[in-house]
């Protein structure tokens, strides 16, 4: 004969419920599936530079009569360079001679530069005489240059340098307007 | 009263017994219930992904190509999930004769798939960094070999206030592919 009693019941139920418990919490749980792989990212930097001038540069009489024709530009730059090798260069050169005839000659030396305050490299030293036959120096730029946001880069940004343009003033000149073009290169290594 | 005894003993012995085999059927079936999703036949292509910064104006250069990530996955379930995560292994470039943290490197997922029932999408973009940031996630796809592809496009904000590099400036990146 089968007995029930509070008790049994209860200890079967508490067992029932144990088992119950850990069928459910006591699965083992999946464990994820990790696997890690690399890959190379890499930038190569070439040097670059960039300048930029005024559009055009009037040269006005500094004087009296048969005084030199001058005036002042102030060209902007930014460079990155390689950090060795060769210096890199701003330079000009005359890329057409006064128009029309009967005026200045840049091929007789008259037309001259000096270059100062450059805010990155070494500006040219003493009269420069600007040519229509090869590029001449306006700022020389050393190797690891950087331009803006300080050491190792210069400060400035962009960087800059000052021309003094000045043209002779001959008799020999027809009276007139005259213009030239003149060219700028940055070249960075 | 001994009958009566006899009779409970018997029927709390049952009980242990049938808690006994239900705990033990749970641990045998478990596997089979709740089976590991296995990750296999993985691929990243390719090898390198290269920058050409031939001009600093530029907001970003982007990558010679674009990044892929594939893998498969057997035994997965459409309740579970996945991801891919990326991190840099280090803060900057390394070979550079400027400092180029790796922050300057955008990471951003094009597209994400799977198959068998499986789903991908892709996170927004982001900048790298050296702590693992998620590209993509989805749940699984079912069956044997469930492919899924991730597609990624790397771009480079260059700087005048790097210098030009003589030598590629390079940085590891690491992949952790995780299947719940």
């Amino acid at each position: 004969m089968r007995y029930h009693s509070g008790h049994s019941y209860w200890k079967k139920a508490g067992l029932t419920a144990l088992a119950s418990v850990l069928a459910i919490n006591g699965v083992p749980p999946a464990h994820s599936d990790v696997v890690v792989v690399t890959q190379t990212l890499q930038a190569q930097l070439a040097a670059v530079g960039k300048v930029s001038a005024p559009a055009s540069l009037t040269l006005t009489p500094t004087g009296t009569v048969f005084s030199p024709f001058a005036g002042s530009l102030t060209l902007r730059y930014r460079v990155r360079s390689a950090p060795s090798g060769s210096v890199s260069t701003l330079t000009v050169q005359a890329t057409g001679n006064f128009s029309p005839s009967g005026g200045p000659n840049i091929s007789n030396n008259g037309l001259t530069y000096t270059c100062a305050s450059a805010t990155l490299g070494t500006p040219c030293s003493g009269n420069q005489t600007m040519s229509l036959a090869s590029q001449t120096s306006v700022t020389a730029i050393p190797a690891a240059a950087c331009t803006g946001g300080g050491a190792p880069c210069s400060t400035a940004d962009p960087n800059s340098v000052n021309l003094n343009v000045t043209l002779d003033n001959d008799p020999a000149y027809k009276a007139g307007s005259y213009t030239a073009a003149i060219t700028f290169t940055i070249s960075v290594l | 009263m001994a009958p009566r005894s006899d009779s409970l003993r018997g029927e709390s012995r049952g009980t242990i017994w049938l808690a006994l085999l239900m705990v033990w059927l749970a641990h045998a079936l478990a596997p089979l219930a709740h089976a590991a999703t296995q990750i296999h036949s993985v691929s990243v292509t390719p090898a390198a992904i290269t920058f050409l910064a031939n001009d600093p104006d530029l907001a970003f250069v982007p990558g010679n190509v674009s990044g892929t990530i594939a893998f498969r996955t057997t035994g997965g379930a459409t309740t579970r999930t996945w991801r891919v995560d990326v991190q840099a292994t280090t803060g900057n470039l390394a070979s550079c004769p400027s400092t180029i943290p790796v922050s300057r490197i955008q990471v951003s997922c094009v597209s994400a798939t799977s198959d068998n029932g499986g789903t991908g999408s892709c996170g927004a973009p982001f900048s790298l960094s050296t702590t693992p940031q998620t590209i993509a996630s989805g749940t699984e796809g079912t069956g044997n070999a469930t492919p899924y592809t991730i597609t990624l496009n790397f771009s480079f904000q260059d700087s005048w206030q790097y210098i030009a590099t003589t030598s590629p400036c390079t940085v590891s990146l690491t992949y952790q592919i995780v299947a719940n």
